[in-house]
């Protein structure tokens, strides 16, 4: 059975002015899923994830989240609970104790002693901010302010998560904190939907990635078959002898897309294939007794697919 | 304990918790427990200082209790067996007590809106609002506990000066039920007037760092001049519909402590004025100065809290919603029109005659017109939808088909009469409609030697020119920049201010009678029919091109953009 779709939207449209943010979106996120929202600066990530957020109307079209109609002011109170919004600018009060802060979230979202203070802990925990607990938040470093901000995203334990930009900012260590906390979001079953421009730690994170150009959602799949489908592979190979067996041997393969040979006598693949067919050609040279010293594969990155991709297709 | 109780009153309202949390700190107790009562204090040697220590200065003096001499206001000091002098505390205690009930007003109207204001628009600017906007939380929920929470430190102050307030009241003799109504009607006032700065701060953020000032200053203005100027200048010593602005002044619950007062020095000073209940009427029912009068001020009060409140939840929910849908806006339009009619239905008692010319209820007809243009002035800001809305609307439009063949089923006939993003023109005019049919037939109820044909035109010409301000108004809101609320506002005020301020100066030389049929207060004595007849003509006119450019640049704004490029190319 298809698992039941988090988020869906149809034709989403967002027009400011004469400007169209967000242009004709369907989207579809399934349960459970870690979905990666890219795009170049004003593609339309933010918009979308508002609107997603009930934090902005949209023009037209409709939104769905876990299969309920999100209406911009008239939301069900359970919606709204299912929902946690981390906001690009992660607003903060400077006044308040971190954990006055979460405190007075958790009562916002109406969750009640004595789940509340267990909840409390748990997040600060998990956020690694329980030693700063009586801290105010104005005192607090950049990263530990926005590990704050997750904290209160997930205070009364969503199901879906929206992230706009949450590691922006932040220095490598603190972009592996923010990883590992979502990591344990996601093996908790929530379903997070995060935009950022540090795709390598989307490529880590992200089961599926949806690509935005221009205000269109130009891709939208899951990330192993955005793999298979845009990205190349390569494949480095040497041999103890003179290439030329290996050579012949590479022509006639089908996946083969072109291969070069390189002056230190190694050859450079570029391949489409899967893993299997990665490993059916790997036995096939070794059958036909071709003395392989070397088979590397490199797979072509997000940024690369990104760039190639959301380029071609708006343009 | 208290921490208890401050955690009990969280899990009831979350937003009120976070707002005493942050607030209720030792230090700021006690500095507003200083404030309090040092101030009480301060106020207490002020006032005594102005008691008669002996005779040699004080031979005559207001609080001296021997027969009337001198100046007004004094009496002969007399002294007891022991030689004390013999005091009138009774009304000594007065003084502090009105006293303290004015900076009661002032402190908690004036000091606390722009408290709310400031809060929430700092809110607004760090983005947490949006946050709590978010939250499951109710639109009512929050904002009580913005309107509870924010101030509570002024409330604290306030609280404190209670005993005294009490105290001075009871040993001058004040009734205590009349000062619990003055407390009803403080408290119902602070209502209004907190819910009407937090709809401000919602709707007015393109003020900026002018928002707050602007926002408490109109109240400070509007409490210590605008009822007693508007009174005197519209409606004289007599009660009309610009009596009804005075009920807005909580200074109305306490005339009859003004009554019993010395003429003491504050009154002078403060110069305040307020409505005299006991002289007002609705619908011919005197109102009196009793429970009924403080009901009828509580129940005004309540009326139109009632509608800011409704215009708060679709501003805070959705920023760029207007602030009252067009089906609320009927209701209103009609309800207010009952009730300052209401207050142009006076019955005169003073000539045994009969009525005097300026007896008549047409001499409240301009007053009525006053208060008809500050209502729509509010209304056309508060239906008109700005440039976004309109285009989503005129794009998006056509996607919702109807079969049916009926006028008034047609989408864009509903479009603009109940739509939510649509032009507001339509719904002013059917509001000026509800408007003539409530005002037309008292205008034909007036008596056979008024002047009905002329109050009439008036009243078309008032109408037109509203018309008019609305069309300019929605014109300007279209406009491709930021500042679009601004030139609106702008460019409305002066219409409606620029030829009333030229036409008052001609009025007694009449050398340019015509200037009359540009404001929406038109004065029509000196004009002939032709120049009405041609003014009212020039008027439809105007409505008509506006109504045509408002279409044309709405059909550019809902073309496609593929379609402008296209064009472009060509």
């Amino acid at each position: 059975m298809a698992k039941e779709l988090a988020i869906y939207t149809s034709a989403l449209t967002k027009q400011f002015d004469h400007h169209i943010a967000v242009h004709g979106v369907d989207l579809q996120v399934e349960s459970g899923e870690v979905y990666g929202l890219i795009g170049p600066n004003g593609a339309g990530k933010t918009t979308l994830i508002r609107m997603l957020a009930a934090a902005e109307v949209p023009t037209a079209g409709d939104i769905y989240l876990n299969g309920e109609p999100l209406r911009h002011d008239r939301s069900s109170a359970t919606l709204k609970r299912s929902l946690g919004y981390l906001p690009d600018d992660f607003p903060l009060y400077e006044d308040l104790s971190v954990w006055d802060y979460l405190d007075y979230f958790a009562r916002l979202y109406q969750v009640h002693e004595p789940r509340r203070r267990q909840h409390l802990w748990e997040v600060l925990e998990l956020v690694s901010l329980g030693n700063k607990r009586h801290s105010q938040i104005a005192t607090l470093s950049r990263g530990m302010k926005q590990r704050l901000s997750l904290a209160r995203t997930i205070i009364h334990q969503p199901i879906l998560l929206l992230l706009d930009e949450p590691v922006s900012g932040l220095d490598p260590v603190a972009r592996g904190e923010f990883r590992e906390i979502i990591k344990t979001l996601q093996e908790a079953g929530m379903t997070i939907l995060i935009s950022s421009h540090v795709l390598s730690d989307l490529a880590e994170l992200c089961t599926s990635i949806g690509i935005m150009e221009l205000g269109y959602l130009v891709e939208s799949a899951p990330l192993p078959e955005l793999y298979c489908r845009l990205g190349h592979q390569h494949i480095s190979m040497s041999v103890l002898h003179s290439p030329e067996h290996l050579e012949a041997a590479l022509c006639q393969h089908p996946l083969v897309e072109a291969l070069q040979v390189l002056p230190d006598q190694s050859v450079q693949v570029q391949f489409s294939g899967n893993a299997q067919d990665r490993a059916a050609l790997l036995r096939s040279l070794v059958e036909a007794g071709i003395p392989l010293a070397e088979f590397h594969c490199t797979q072509e990155d997000l940024e690369t697919i990104f760039l190639k991709l959301g380029h071609q297709q708006a343009s | 304990m208290a921490l208890n109780g401050l955690d009990k009153l969280g899990e009831w309202n979350p937003q009120l918790f976070r707002e005493l949390r942050g607030r209720l700190k030792p230090r700021n107790l006690l500095t507003a427990g200083c404030i309090s009562l040092l101030g009480q204090l301060l106020l207490l040697v002020f006032f005594y200082s102005y008691l008669p220590h002996n005779l040699t200065n004080h031979a005559n003096h207001p609080y001296c209790t021997g027969n009337h001499k001198g100046m007004v206001g004094t009496n002969q000091c007399l002294r007891d067996a022991a030689g004390n002098l013999i005091l009138d505390w009774q009304r000594w205690w007065l003084e502090p007590f009105v006293c303290l009930s004015f900076i009661g007003i002032f402190a908690l109207l004036v000091i606390g809106t722009y408290m709310l204001i400031t809060d929430l628009a700092q809110e607004e600017r760090c983005g947490t609002l949006n946050l709590i906007r978010l939250s499951p939380q109710s639109t009512a929920s929050i904002l009580v506990g913005k309107l509870l929470g924010v101030p509570v430190l002024l409330y604290l102050i306030a609280v404190l000066a209670v005993p005294l307030h009490l105290w001075a009241g009871l040993s001058a003799q004040v009734p205590l039920g009349l000062i619990l109504n003055f407390y009803t009607v403080l408290i119902a006032s602070c209502i209004f007037f907190y819910s009407a700065a937090l709809l401000y701060s919602l709707t007015s953020s393109w003020l900026c760092g002018f928002q707050a000032l602007l926002g408490s200053g109109t109240v400070f203005i509007f409490l210590r001049l605008g009822s007693s100027f508007l009174l005197r200048l519209f409606g004289g010593d007599s009660a009309g519909p610009t009596s009804w602005l005075g009920l807005f002044s909580p200074a109305t619950a306490a005339i009859p402590f003004l009554k019993q007062s010395s003429p003491g020095f504050w009154i002078l000073f403060l110069g305040f004025d307020g409505v005299d209940l006991g002289a007002l009427q609705w619908f011919y029912l005197p109102l009196g100065t009793g429970l009924a009068s403080v009901s009828f001020v509580i129940l005004n009060y309540s009326f139109w809290t009632y509608w800011i409140w409704q215009a708060l939840k679709r501003c805070f929910r959705n920023p760029n919603a207007t602030a009252l849908s067009k089906r609320q806006s009927y209701t209103l339009v009609a309800c207010f029109q009952l009730m300052i009619l209401g207050f142009a239905c006076q019955k005169f008692s003073g000539n045994a005659d009969g009525l005097r010319v300026t007896d008549w209820p047409s001499n409240h007809y301009y007053e009525l017109l006053i208060l008809n243009l500050l209502l729509f002035s509010g209304l056309i800001a508060a239906l008109s939808p700005h440039r976004q809305a309109l285009q989503d609307w005129a794009r998006y439009r056509r996607i919702r088909v109807s079969s049916s063949k009926s006028f008034w089923n047609r989408p864009l006939v509903k479009d603009l009469l109940w739509g939510e993003r649509s032009l507001a023109l339509v719904a002013i005019a059917l509001n000026l409609a509800i408007t003539a049919a409530i005002l037309v037939p008292w205008v034909l109820l007036w008596p056979a030697e008024a002047n009905k044909g002329q109050a009439l035109l008036g009243l078309v010409l008032s109408m037109n020119l509203i018309l008019i301000y609305a069309a300019i108004a929605q014109l300007m809101l279209l406009m491709r920049t930021a500042k679009r609320v601004l030139w609106a506002s702008g460019t409305v005020g002066i219409a409606i201010l620029l030829p009333l301020f030229l036409s008052v100066p001609f009025i007694a030389s009449g050398s340019i009678p015509g200037l009359w049929l540009f404001t929406a207060i038109p004065y029509l004595d000196r004009l002939s029919a032709t120049k009405v007849f041609w003014g009212v003509l020039g008027q439809w006119s105007l409505v008509g091109l506006f109504s045509l450019q408002l279409t044309r640049q709405l059909r550019q704004a809902g073309a496609s953009s593929t379609k402008k490029a296209l064009l472009a190319s060509r």
